[in-house]
C-alpha cells in the first residue's frame, strides 16, 4: 500500500480516499514543532551548516548569502545579513556557556538515543491476534527512531541554528 | 518604476504596517514587551480553535472515550441472558450452537445491573453507570464498524471526519496551550488514522496522537531553552519581515502565531503526559505497570490528567477484544487490564468533580455472537450490543434499550451508530443537523441524513 510520507505528516498531506481539489494549508503548532525538534530537519540543518563551514576562508557575509540562496533562493538584504551575524554571535556565546567541554572536533553527531528509543516503540506494539481476514493498515506514530543531533562546536551549533530557521521560517514554507 | 518615490511602500503595506495586523501583535507578546491581555478578543477573532458557545444547552464539556476495540463480548461481560443456559446447545438464530457464558453473574448496586465476575471493579459502579443495549451497526468487518463507530460512516471511498474533530470544529477548545483532541495509543489498523482524522475539515481539528507511553512527536525540546529562544526570535523576525512586506502569504499571521503556541507547548505537553509524578497511591489505584499488561492503566490516568487541563476530547484504546478463538482465557486477560483501571478513572473522576462537565463513553465497534464459533468463540454481532455512558448529563443507574433474551439482536431502544453520535452531541450543546461542513458542494454532518437523539436518556 501506498505510504504518505511521514516527514509530511503535519502538513496536510491529502488523504488518499478523498477527492481532493483543493489541499488544505493549515498552519498548526504540530508544523513549528516539527521544524523546531523533529529529527529531520535539525540532521538536514545541520548538513547544510557544515558544508557552508568547510571552506575555512570564505567571509561569514558570503555563507550568509549561499544559505539564503540554498534554502530561500534569494539574496539576503543587508539587514538580513547583520541580523544573522548578530545571531551567530550571541548563539554560538550561549551554546558555549551551555556546553563548556564541548565534545572534540569531529566527533559523531548523530547519536541514536536508543534507551528512549526502545520505550517509545514498546508502546505501540500491537497486542491484539489480527485475524487474517482483517485489514492492516498500520501506520505507527512514533517509529521513526529517536535521534539526537549534537552539533561540535558553537559555531557549528549556531550555523545549524541559523539555517534550521530559514527552514521553518514561514518564507520557505510558502510558495510566492 | 519611477526612480522617485514619494510614500516607499504601497497603500496595502501602509495599512498592514499600521494596523500592526495580527502577526505584530503575537511578536510583542512573545518577545514579552506587551502584555498578551490586550490582543486576547483578536486572538479569539482569528483563531478557529477559539471556545464556542454552542446553541443547545450544555450538558457535558468534554469526553472521554475508552474504545474496547475488536469487538468485546456483551454476553461474558454486562448482558445478562439467562435464557442462553436454558438453549445451551440449541441451534442459533443465525445458525451456530447457542453458548452461555461460561463466566458467573451477580447484580450489583441498587440498579441491580448484572455484571460478570470478569468486571468486579467496575460493576461497583453500577448506579452510576448509563446504558446503551440496543446497538446496532452496518458492517461486520472490523475496518469498516471502527472507522464508521469514529466518523459515522463506513463508506470508505469519501472517509470522513473523526467525531472528536466535529466536537472541535462545533466547540473550540479550552485551553488554548494544548490540543483540543488528543488520541492515546490510536487504532494502528482497522482505518488507522481516519479514526482521528479531520478528513475535509481544517487539519486543526484533528487529533493529535500519542503512544501510551505519553510520547507525542517532536513535543521535547531539541536544545536547552535559551538557545531555542533565541532560535525562535530568529524565524519570527523572519516571519515579521515578509508579514510586512508586500505579497505576504495570508497564512504568515498564522505561521507567527503557531510558533508561539508550539513554543509555550514544549512546557505545558511533557509535564501533563508524565504520570510518574503522581502519588504511589493514585498509580496503585489505576494499576500503573509498565509494558503491554499497565498500558490501559497509563492511558486512563494519562486521560484524567489531560481531561482536567481542558482537553476537550480523550480517546484512549484497549485493543485485543476480536475473539474468535482463545475466548475464554482471552477475557480473563483482557478484563484485568481494563477493569481496575476504568474502575479508578471514574472515582478519580468523580472525586475531582470532574464527571459534572465530563461525559465518558465506554464500549467496541460492534458485539459479539450468543453463538459459538469453534470450541472456544464468538463471532462478530452487529445487531445488538451494549455501550455505557456516565458522568456528565446522563441518567445513572439507567438503562436504555434491550436486545432479545439471548442478546442476539437489539429490540428496544434501538440505536445506529448516527443516532449514538446524534445523542452525544445533544450532550454536548451541539444540533447534529445544525453542524454541518461544506464540502464538494455539499453539506456534511457527523450523522450524514439521520440520527436520532435519545432523550430518554438525558438526566
Amino acid at each position: 500500500m501506498f505510504q504518505k510520507p511521514r516527514t509530511l505528516a503535519a502538513f496536510d498531506p491529502v488523504m488518499q480516499t478523498l477527492v481532493t481539489g483543493r489541499r488544505d494549508e493549515t498552519t498548526v503548532p504540530s508544523q513549528a514543532l516539527f521544524m523546531l525538534n523533529s529529527p529531520f530537519v535539525r540532521s538536514q540543518s545541520l548538513h547544510v551548516a557544515e558544508s557552508l563551514l568547510t571552506e575555512k576562508h570564505r567571509s561569514d557575509a558570503a555563507r550568509i548569502r549561499e544559505a539564503y540562496q540554498r534554502v530561500l533562493g534569494r539574496d539576503p538584504g543587508t539587514p538580513d545579513t547583520a541580523r544573522v551575524k548578530a545571531f551567530l554571535a550571541r548563539y554560538s556565546a550561549t551554546w558555549l556557556e551551555l556546553h563548556p567541554a564541548a565534545t572534540p572536533p569531529g566527533q559523531a553527531h548523530i547519536v541514536r538515543a536508543s534507551s528512549s528509543s526502545s520505550s517509545i516503540t514498546e508502546g505501540i506494539v500491537r497486542s491484539d491476534d489480527l485475524d487474517q481476514d482483517d485489514e492492516v493498515d498500520a501506520e505507527p506514530i512514533a517509529e521513526e527512531a529517536a535521534q539526537i543531533i549534537l552539533p561540535d562546536t558553537g559555531e557549528q551549533a549556531a550555523w545549524a541554528a541559523f539555517v534550521q530557521a530559514l527552514f521553518g521560517s514561514a518564507e520557505f514554507q510558502f510558495v510566492r | 518604476m519611477p526612480e522617485y518615490i514619494p510614500f516607499a511602500t504601497t497603500r496595502r503595506n501602509l495599512l498592514r504596517a499600521a494596523s500592526a495586523g495580527f502577526g505584530h501583535l503575537a511578536l510583542t507578546g512573545l518577545l514579552g514587551s506587551i502584555a498578551q491581555k490586550a490582543s486576547a478578543a483578536e486572538l479569539n477573532a482569528l483563531n478557529p480553535l477559539a471556545p464556542k458557545r454552542p446553541p443547545l444547552p450544555v450538558k457535558a464539556k468534554r469526553v472521554i472515550f475508552l474504545f474496547m476495540e475488536g469487538a468485546m463480548s456483551s454476553v461474558d461481560t454486562f448482558e445478562y441472558k439467562p435464557e442462553l443456559g436454558k438453549r445451551n446447545g440449541k441451534s442459533g438464530p443465525g445458525g451456530g450452537t447457542i453458548t452461555p457464558s461460561r463466566f458467573k453473574f451477580s447484580q450489583y448496586g441498587n440498579s441491580g445491573s448484572w455484571f460478570s465476575e470478569l468486571l468486579p471493579n467496575i460493576a461497583t459502579h453500577a448506579d452510576e453507570l448509563c446504558w446503551l443495549r440496543g446497538l446496532y451497526t452496518d458492517t461486520p468487518a472490523h475496518p469498516q464498524a471502527v472507522v464508521q463507530l469514529h466518523t459515522g460512516s463506513a463508506n470508505a471511498s469519501l472517509t470522513r471526519p473523526s467525531w472528536g474533530s466535529w466536537l472541535l470544529y462545533g466547540l473550540g477548545t479550552e485551553n488554548q496551550d494544548l490540543p483540543g483532541y488528543i488520541t492515546i495509543n490510536p487504532p494502528v489498523a482497522f482505518g488507522g488514522a481516519s479514526n482521528y482524522g479531520s478528513a475535509f475539515l481544517p487539519a486543526y481539528y484533528q487529533g493529535t496522537a500519542i503512544t501510551d507511553q505519553g510520547y507525542m512527536p517532536n513535543i521535547a525540546a531539541a536544545t536547552a531553552r535559551k538557545l531555542e529562544r533565541e532560535q525562535t526570535d530568529l524565524i519570527q523576525a523572519m516571519n515579521h519581515d515578509l508579514a510586512v512586506g508586500s505579497g505576504a502569504p495570508d497564512a504568515v499571521d498564522g505561521v507567527i502565531k503557531s510558533y508561539e503556541l508550539a513554543f509555550r507547548m514544549q512546557d505545558t505537553v511533557p509535564p501533563l503526559l508524565d504520570i510518574s509524578k503522581e502519588p504511589q497511591h493514585v498509580l496503585d489505584a489505576y494499576g500503573v505497570k509498565p509494558g503491554l499488561e499497565g498500558s490501559f492503566a497509563r492511558q486512563c490516568l494519562m486521560a484524567r490528567r489531560l481531561s482536567e487541563a481542558g482537553v476537550r476530547f480523550v480517546e484512549i484504546r484497549q485493543p485485543g477484544w476480536d475473539h474468535h478463538t482463545n475466548l475464554h482465557n482471552g477475557l480473563i486477560e483482557q478484563s484485568r487490564r481494563v477493569d481496575q483501571p476504568t474502575s479508578a478513572l471514574l472515582a478519580d473522576l468523580a472525586q475531582r468533580g470532574l464527571l459534572e462537565d465530563t461525559l465518558v463513553l465506554f464500549g467496541s465497534e460492534f458485539g459479539r455472537l450468543p453463538t459459538s464459533e469453534g470450541v472456544d468463540g464468538r463471532d462478530h454481532n452487529i445487531t445488538g450490543y451494549s455501550m455505557f455512558l456516565t458522568g456528565a448529563g446522563v441518567k445513572k443507574g439507567f438503562s436504555f434499550g434491550a436486545t432479545d433474551e439471548i442478546g442476539m439482536a437489539a429490540v428496544d431502544g434501538r440505536m445506529h451508530i448516527n443516532d449514538l453520535h446524534a445523542t452525544l452531541l445533544a450532550l454536548m450543546g451541539i444540533d447534529h443537523e445544525r453542524l454541518t461542513y461544506r464540502y464538494a458542494g455539499r453539506d456534511f454532518r457527523l450523522t450524514n441524513v439521520a440520527g436520532v437523539i435519545q432523550q430518554q436518556i438525558f438526566a
